[in-house]
Order: C-alpha cells, then sequence, then structure tokens
C-alpha cells in the first residue's frame, strides 16, 4: 500500500542535516521503497510503498524511526523527538456508557475517553496544509484530529456523537448476513454476515468497526459530546469484511496488519489533549479501557556468527548491536558471541525469529554494500534423479520441445499461447464431453472456467478469428493439457497440437514424420483410425495422432477452409526422441533400381504393404511409390548388397516374392 | 604414324580451347576433320598400312579415339560460347524481393525463455517445471503462507471444484513458480541449482496483468549460501540480460518464505536513475527475492542449520518486455492470440 509522507512533518519528528532526496534515496535502499517525491510549495511529498508486514511504518512516527536508524549509516547524525507521554490526570467519574462485547476475542483492546462541551468549527491551518498533503479533505476539529493521529502514530480511531449513542449503550458483535449499515460516505452496505459491528440501546448499528463509522452516530456541526474511540479488532475479521465489501479504507488496512496494542493508550490521551485544546471541550470522566488480550513481549536470540553465514560479509558485532537497537530493539544480554534482544511492541507482528533480526542488520548494514559472486559450483554435478518423484518435467524434455518449436517454425507454423482455461460455449463447439473437465469454482468469468483437455477447442477459435486477415493458417501451440485423476492431482500432459488449413493430407502427414525423424524417432506407424484420421504409435506406444477435422465442427467455428489437426504427446515422445544416429558402412556396388506397378482393390491402405515389400528380403533397400493412377500403384524398388554386386537372378526371385506376397496378402495383380 | 596422330590431337584440343566464336570452331572443325581436314588425310592413308600383324587395326583404334576426342572438345567448347553468350544477354532484377520459404514465428514468450534459460544453463542450473495445478499445501502453507493469508483469497488465487485432500488441502492453480521450491526439494538433496519456468495463475485482469502468466522461479541451495551469492547472481544475469552498463539495486521487501527479502530493480534506461516519469524514481522493479526461510527449507526436508539457500521468482512477461522495449500499452494482447500481433515476432 502506497501512503504519502510529508517531509517537514517527519522532520517535526527527527532532526537531521539529510537532503529531501537524500531521505528518499536512503529510505529505500534500507526500509521502505519511495515511489515518488511530489514537490509541495516549499515542502515534499513523499510517495512510499509500505510492504504489509510493515504497518508501524503507515505513519510519519514510524517512518522518523526508521531514519533514525538509517541516516546515521549514511553519516548523519539524527535526533528523533517522539510526542511526549501525555501526563493528565483524568476526572474519577466512570464514563456512563454500558459496554458489552460479545465474544471479546473480537476486540482485544477497546478504549475511550468522553470530551464534553465541544465546539465544532474548523480545524488550525497547520493540520488542514498537513492533511491536504497526504491526500485527506479537512472537516472539522474532531474528525481532523482522529484523522491526523492515524497518519502521525499509525493508529485509526473513530470519533462518535455521544449524543446519539442510544442508551448510551455500545453491544460490540458479529454481524447477521444482510444486516443494512449506512456508513460515513452516505452508501447503504449490506453485511456480508460475520462483521463486527456495534449496535446501541436503541439496536440500531452504530459502527461498521475498523472500516467506517455509521452516518447516524457521526460528529455533525451541532455535536456537543464526542466519545473518542481507539480498538484494536480481530485483524482477518476486518480484512474479510472491506474485501467482501469492497471497501478498502486507510483503518481497515491498518487494522489488518496489526496493531500495536500497546500504543494505543498514549493515542487516546494525546487524540483527547488535541480536541480540548482545539474545540474548547473538557474530559469528563476516566478513560475505558478494556485490555482483554494482553501484547505478548517477545525475545530473540542472534548469534554473531550465523548473521555473518547468512549476509557473508564480515559485520562487527558492535554494529549489529547498533543498528539494532537503533531500530528500537532492547539489547537484553551479550557475549562474545550471541546476544539477546526484546522486540519493540511496533514490530511485534513482524520479528519473531533469528532471520528476523538477520534482515534488520543486512538492510541498515546495506545490500548496497554487499560484493557480488557467483556461487562456487559443487565439486559434483549428479544431473540424475536423486529421489523417487511422481510429479514434475525434467529434462531432456524441454531441449526436444524446443527443437520441435524450431521445426515446425521452419515450416511455416505460427505459434500460439491461448489460456489454460476454455468456455463450456468452446468445448460443445469443438464437440469434447464437458463432464470430463476439471471446473474452476472462482473463475474470473464464464469463458475461463474449464480446464482444457485438449488444444483443439482453443486452437480452432484462434483460426476461426483470424481467418479474414490470414486464408492460409499454419498454427501450433505447446501446452498442458489437464486429465482429471481420482484423489490425486490431474495428469498434466503436455501436448503440441498444430492446425493446418489444407486438405492435403499426404504433406500434413509429412510434417509430422518429417518432425518424428528429427526427433530420431523413425520407427512409428499410422494405424487407421475411421476414414480421416489416424492414430500414431512407436513400439505401441499411442503417441499422437492426425486427421481431418469434421466438417460439423467446422461449422460451429465458422472455418470455412478445411483443417487438418495433429496432436503430438511431448511426454511421451521425449522418452523416445534421440540424438543417436545408426551408421552403416557405405556399399561400394551400385543398387539395382526397378519400378513395379501393382494392381489393388479400392481403399487399399499402402502403409502396410510397404511394410511388406519391404520386409521381404534385407537386399530390398527400400520401396517407394512414385506414381498412382485409379487402383494401380507403382512402386521404385531399390535393391543393394553391400558385400557385392546383385546378379539379374537374384533380382528376379525377389520381385517374384514380392508379387507373390502382396497377391496373397493385398490381393494385388501385376499389370501386365 | 602414331606420333603424328598423337600431335594433330594435341595441336587441334589447344586451338578448339582457344576459339571464341562458333565460327571459329567450325573452322578448326573444317580443319581438321573436314574433308580435306589434317586427321581426315591421315585416316587416307590408313589403306596403306598393311593387313596383319594388327598394326592397321592399331591405328585404326587410335584415329577413332582422336576423331571423337577433338569431336568432345569441339562440342563443349561450343557450350562454353553458348553459355558465354547467354549469360552476357542475362539480366537479372536483384532489388525485386525474393521468394521466401515458409518460414513461421514464435510467440514473445518462446523468445523470452530461449533468452533467459541459457544464461542460467551456463551456470549449472537445471531446468525444471512442477505441477500447474496444485495442492494448497504446496502453494502456500509450505511457503509460511498460512489459512487466511490475503494471497490465499478466492479473488487472488483459483480453486479448482474437487474434494479437497484431507492434509494437502483443496486443489488450486498454482499463483507462483514457488510452489515448485518444496517439490524440488523434496526431489534431490542439496546442492540445489533449479530454474523452473512455468505458467501461473491469478485473478488479475486489466492493461497489466493477464489471468496466466509466466514466472521463472531460481533455487540455490547448499553449504554456505549467503547473501552475496544471491548478488551475484542477479548481477550476472542482469548484465548479460540487459546489458554491461546496467545497474541493479536490492531493495528491502517482504515475501513470507524469504527471510531476508527484496525486490530486485534496474536502474531506468531512459533517466539513468535520476527519476522519470516512466519510472519509480529512476528504477524499474524486476522481481522478487530472498534467502529461503529456515521453515520453508525444513517443509522440503531440509536442515536449515546445515543448509542455506536463496530463491528469486520473476515475471517473464515483464523481465521481457523490459529489454525489448516492447511497449505494450495492454499486455492482455499477448494471449489473444491476434496473428497480426505473433506476425512480428
Amino acid at each position: 500500500m502506497n501512503i504519502l509522507i510529508p517531509v517537514s512533518w517527519l522532520r517535526e519528528f527527527i532532526k537531521t542535516k539529510a537532503t529531501t532526496p537524500q531521505i528518499a534515496n536512503y529510505l529505500s535502499l534500507c526500509s521502505q521503497s519511495v515511489e515518488r517525491v511530489h514537490r509541495w510549495k516549499n515542502d515534499s511529498v513523499l510517495e512510499i510503498e509500505i510492504t504489509s508486514n510493515r504497518p508501524d511504518c503507515l505513519s510519519v512516527i514510524g517512518l522518523a524511526r526508521e531514519l533514525n536508524a538509517i541516516l546515521p549509516r549514511f553519516g548523519f547524525s539524527t535526533k528523533l523527538t517522539l510526542p511526549k507521554k501525555q501526563k493528565i490526570t483524568l476526572p474519577s467519574r466512570k464514563c456512563p456508557l454500558k459496554i458489552k462485547i460479545n465474544p471479546p476475542s473480537i476486540c482485544p483492546r477497546f478504549t475511550a475517553i468522553l470530551i464534553e462541551n465541544v465546539k465544532i468549527g474548523p480545524s488550525p491551518k497547520l493540520i488542514q496544509e498537513r492533511l491536504y498533503k497526504i491526500g485527506l479533505r479537512p472537516l472539522n476539529n474532531v474528525i481532523d484530529v482522529s484523522n491526523y493521529l492515524m497518519f502521525e502514530t499509525g493508529q485509526p480511531i473513530h470519533t462518535f456523537d455521544y449524543d446519539k449513542i442510544a442508551g448510551q449503550t455500545m453491544i460490540m458483535r458479529l454481524s447477521q448476513k444482510g444486516e443494512k449499515v449506512i456508513t460515513l460516505d452516505g452508501v447503504e452496505r449490506t453485511m456480508p454476515g460475520g462483521d463486527i459491528v456495534i449496535e446501541d440501546g436503541a439496536g440500531r448499528l452504530i459502527d461498521l468497526c475498523g472500516i467506517m463509522g455509521a452516518k447516524n452516530s457521526a460528529i455533525d456541526r451541532n455535536t456537543r459530546r464526542v466519545l473518542f474511540f481507539v480498538q484494536s479488532y480481530n485483524p482477518q475479521l476486518i480484512r474479510r469484511t472491506s474485501i467482501l465489501l469492497g471497501h478498502r479504507t486507510e483503518a481497515a488496512v491498518r487494522f489488518e496488519r496489526g496493531i500495536d496494542l500497546e500504543n494505543i493508550l498514549p493515542v487516546v490521551l494525546r487524540g483527547a489533549k488535541m480536541i480540548e485544546k482545539l474545540s474548547g471541550g473538557k474530559i469528563t470522566s476516566s478513560m475505558i479501557d478494556l485490555y482483554h488480550q494482553k501484547q505478548k513481549s517477545t525475545k530473540v536470540s542472534l548469534s554473531f556468527g550465523f548473521v555473518q553465514k547468512i549476509i557473508g560479509e564480515k559485520i562487527e558485532h558492535q554494529l549489529m548491536i547498533e543498528i539494532l537497537t537503533n531500530l528500537g530493539f532492547k539489547l537484553l544480554k551479550k557475549d562474545s558471541r550471541q546476544a539477546q534482544f526484546l522486540v519493540p511492541t511496533w514490530r511485534i507482528h513482524d520479528v519473531g525469529i533469528e532471520e528476523d533480526l538477520i534482515e534488520e542488520i543486512a538492510r541498515l548494514y546495506g545490500y548496497f554494500n554487499l560484493k557480488s559472486q557467483i556461487p562456487p559450483l559443487p565439486p559434483i554435478i549428479d544431473l540424475r534423479m536423486q529421489k523417487k518423484t511422481t510429479k514434475g518435467k525434467f529434462s531432456p524434455l524441454f531441449y526436444w520441445r524446443e527443437r520441435a518449436k524450431d521445426y515446425l517454425r521452419y515450416q511455416g507454423f505460427w505459434e500460439t499461447y491461448s489460456y489454460s482455461f476454455i468456455s463450456k460455449k468452446l468445448i460443445n463447439k469443438a464437440q469434447i464431453n464437458k463432464e470430463e473437465h476439471l471446473v474452476l469454482k472462482n473463475p474470473l468469468s464464464q469463458d475461463l472456467k474449464f480446464m482444457r483437455r485438449s488444444l483443439i477447442p482453443s486452437l480452432l477459435d484462434i483460426l476461426s478469428q483470424n481467418q479474414a486477415q490470414f486464408p492460409q493458417e499454419k498454427i501450433f501451440e505447446i501446452a498442458n493439457i489437464y486429465l482429471p485423476r481420482k484423489k490425486n492431482l490431474p495428469y498434466e500432459n503436455l501436448c503440441l497440437t498444430g492446425l493446418v488449413t489444407t486438405k492435403n493430407f499426404s504433406k500434413t502427414k509429412g510434417i509430422i514424420e518429417g518432425l518424428l525423424q528429427d526427433l530420431g524417432i523413425i520407427n512409428y506407424q499410422f494405424i487407421p483410425q475411421g476414414p480421416t484420421t489416424a492414430k500414431i504409435y512407436v513400439n505401441k506406444k499411442h503417441i499422437g495422432q492426425l486427421g481431418l477435422v469434421k466438417s460439423a465442427i467446422l461449422d460451429n467455428f465458422k472455418i470455412e477452409k478445411d483443417v487438418i489437426s495433429f496432436t503430438l504427446d511431448i511426454d511421451q515422445i521425449s522418452q523416445l526422441a534421440t540424438k543417436q544416429k545408426i551408421y552403416a558402412p557405405l556399399s561400394k556396388y551400385p543398387p539395382v533400381v526397378e519400378d513395379l506397378t501393382l494392381i489393388f482393390s479400392p481403399k487399399t491402405y499402402l502403409g502396410p504393404v510397404i511394410h511388406s515389400i519391404e520386409s521381404i528380403s534385407p537386399l530390398i533397400k527400400n520401396a517407394q511409390i512414385i506414381d498412382s493412377f485409379d487402383c494401380s500403384r507403382t512402386f521404385r524398388l531399390t535393391y543393394q548388397n553391400p558385400r557385392r554386386s546383385l546378379t539379374l537372378a537374384e533380382i528376379k526371385e525377389i520381385r517374384e516374392k514380392i508379387v507373390k506376397e502382396i497377391k496373397e496378402k493385398f490381393g494385388a495383380k501385376v499389370r501386365q | 604414324m602414331k606420333k603424328q596422330i598423337e600431335q594433330i590431337k594435341s595441336v587441334a584440343e589447344k586451338e578448339i580451347k582457344k576459339a571464341q566464336n562458333s565460327q571459329a570452331i567450325e573452322n578448326l572443325r573444317i580443319k581438321y576433320l573436314g574433308r580435306k581436314g589434317k586427321l581426315t588425310q591421315v585416316i587416307k592413308k590408313i589403306s596403306q598400312i598393311p593387313k596383319g600383324k594388327g598394326q592397321r587395326r592399331e591405328m585404326g583404334i587410335l584415329l577413332n579415339e582422336a576423331k571423337k576426342k577433338i569431336q568432345l572438345a569441339i562440342a563443349k567448347q561450343n557450350q562454353i560460347i553458348k553459355r558465354k553468350k547467354k549469360n552476357k544477354n542475362t539480366w537479372i532484377d536483384t532489388t525485386a524481393p525474393g521468394q521466401l520459404p515458409p518460414i513461421g514465428h514464435f510467440h514473445p514468450i518462446t523468445l523470452a525463455f530461449r533468452e533467459i534459460w541459457p544464461l542460467f544453463e551456463r551456470l549449472g542450473f537445471t531446468l525444471v517445471s512442477y505441477p500447474e495445478i496444485e495442492w494448497e499445501w504446496f502453494a502456500f502453507e509450505a511457503l509460511n503462507m498460512p489459512t487466511g493469508h490475503p494471497a490465499r483469497d478466492d479473488f487472488e488465487t483459483f480453486f479448482l471444484d474437487v474434494k479437497p485432500h484431507s492434509k494437502l488441502g483443496e486443489m488450486v492453480l498454482t499463483p507462483h513458480t514457488s510452489s515448485g521450491q518444496i517439490r524440488e526439494m523434496r526431489r534431490i538433496n542439496p546442492p540445489v541449482r533449479m530454474i523452473n519456468i512455468a505458467k501461473c495463475y491469478r485473478l488479475n485482469w486489466d492493461n497489466t496483468h493477464t489471468p496466466m502468466f509466466h514466472q521463472f522461479e531460481g533455487l540455490v541451495i547448499d553449504k554456505n549460501i549467503n547473501l552475496t551469492h544471491l548478488k551475484g547472481i542477479f548481477e550476472y544475469f542482469t548484465k548479460n540480460f540487459y546489458g554491461p552498463e546496467r545497474k541493479i539495486r536490492l531493495r528491502p521487501f517482504h515475501f513470507q518464505f524469504t527471510e531476508p527479502s527484496f525486490e530486485v530493480d534496474i536502474d531506468c534506461p531512459i533517466c539513468h536513475g535520476r527519476g522519470c516519469r516512466v519510472c519509480k524514481s529512476g528504477w524499474h522493479e524486476l522481481g522478487g527475492a530472498g534467502m529461503i526461510h529456515p521453515q520453508v527449507l525444513k517443509n522440503g526436508g531440509i536442515d536449515p542449520k546445515k543448509y542455506s539457500g536463496f530463491a528469486f521468482g520473476w515475471g517473464v512477461e515483464r523481465t521481457y518486455m523490459m529489454k525489448s522495449g516492447l511497449k505494450l500499452n495492454d499486455i492482455r494482447i499477448l494471449y489473444e492470440n491476434d496473428l497480426r500481433f505473433v506476425e512480428q515476432f
């Protein structure tokens, strides 16, 4: 969260010769990041990003404390002067307000004080100006005090018009779902249920605690009696309500990050005093202070050697102690090897172990002071798996993935990256069973709800979106698909899916064969699966498929051209792929080439025919189809013997064997 | 006679090679092979050689070969001259565009991956990837983010509609690559040097956020790993990735799973660290990092007394865009797959 802090206000608490740019720079280097410095007449306002672990820095005093530790590291002396603890004797009369907190755990500390005879009017110029600088609009001498002190101390404050609290009764409780309250900004808010609220004697909700007060009990021009109200609340409950209502206020952010319970009392006294002074009112009763859960104190030990081990620099023990004490840590005891510190009350939510102290030392020592070095390589690098693991993907999968991408790119394919979640509509259009999908409980929209189990719907969608601009498309994507498993995480299967707008099956199949061969996979088989699709197998493992996209699906996507799609299982392929090549000695004897034309019955698959021919004799180097006409297919046969020249008689014998076998197996005839 | 044939042949070949036009070649043909040509005249004399003893036969063969050689030389020279003539008349418009082979395009995320990964590979890092759909325990608990932590809100993290695991909690889409830290620690014994480049998911959707994005996560665990090593890795990466003149700074920050934690900034290339409109007081945020929290090491089965380590997780999109100067007003275009966009990479 970003906060605006006027430098002049900071300088009220910390005296230093450091300039504004120096303050901004050093604060960024050692503590909270100053994102911008805004000019404001003769002042500067720092815009600072405060990390979620440092609610104490959501205040001028918190940042002054930080600077008090940081600036000496850069050679600037500092003097921190925090507001003096008010020493006031309060009237002994008890405040007549009746309070009930149910359950008490929702409010670890409850304080309030009554100020009477208040005259509402404008605040002094200094307060007004400072509020403007931090982005708030001054309202009056009561509300301004609460805002002013919240920015000064980090403690959110609320003020009630005491006379608007019916029956002088407050019941702090958790809301019922559907209860309504109109907050100070005039918006009616419906409670999600389980929100901290205050009900008065008339049963009205008068405060949406920790987030914003209710309009019905607000200070107005005629307010005479002010209840100055300082609390801490259960942080999780405040956060929940604030998020569910979508109402993120300055108070809510501070409450949900944690309040220093020990700082509440000084704030109440200082605030009540300020209102007395600015509005002419008078504190008329003693303070209400219900402290249910006393804040624990934390002690942390620090081993000097461990600090050096983690930071990697030799840092003097004395410097470590100095850094921590400047930050408000109290040195409890020390010897030559270690020391023990008491964590300051405002850091109690954030510091609990030795590593937390090391962070304090490291950032104040200055990350910029550290040397840079590449960690030494271990003496042995073992790339093998050391422990059994069932989840995850490892080398060399990524190598083959990238190699496949390279291949496709040089075949003219364009790579896409689409969302892993798709819509029901898309699933239906692609005719996939939607029941088999993992579904998001809280999708961003209905379009991004189902974890896809195929890349085809996304790619068809892309094809359809782009067909006007790019009539000839070749696209692919490599991504995980998610296959649900019972009582287990889904199987995340890395897939390559490609789409080509073409009718040319043979060319598209050639692209895939080329890819498989490039990955060192040669013993693949295409097994027909219906009239226009084939599954791809290697050693009986199913590694992918290829086929025409059904015209009904293309119609659903309004794609006009024919489309061929293919999918390859990269997980499987990466296990089959190899860089190994098999070397066969070059033959000195020339091959004999001859053509053979056979006539088949219609719809004879040629894949098995070629496979049969090639297995007939080791002397057949290969059989290629060079011509097709009607049912006749011409094969170019290459014969070769690596050890001697082939005789015509040998070739004749093989040829007759081929004709016989193909005739028997496939019913083919030789064309005369 | 044998000598004579040899001489005629070699002189003829030489002369033919020197001939510069087809007329000259034709003249040479007549000179040697014409009716009164030099070789023809020798051929005519062959009948004078007595039969038998094989002499006539030998001469016949020689003459025949010589004739063939000369004819071949003529044919060759004719071709040379013909090509020369053709070349002289050829004109090519070398400025007209060539016919490109079908070269496709990679998505920018692939390009980013290919620039990031090799830098770490050189330092002995192992590339891995871990589940994108993960149990809450790995994504949060093990990283010190207990129930109620803001990152676990259902407007920050995607939850899957399945029955939760009795010990590991609900199934989520990983909101960061850090979920893989624990799995890597459980896979191998230190030394660990891991890079994990993967998809992540969060419920954000605006100009600068997409619900799916990419991170690269680094994890180094060994004896005696300290902050100076982390700084060394970042100096190495940024100088090699962004250029040797660029500077980085480590700025204190807060993450639940690292202690100390910080963000790494790189100086603004426009104002060089002075502060300008596009940067934050002279710096651009690159990503988060820190020394692994001892509890996280323990959760991964590693003894924090014996080993220490650091981790970092950066956005791939952001890291790449900061380098390439890719000025995307709306990064959602990365995943819209308008091919006119992809065409530019």
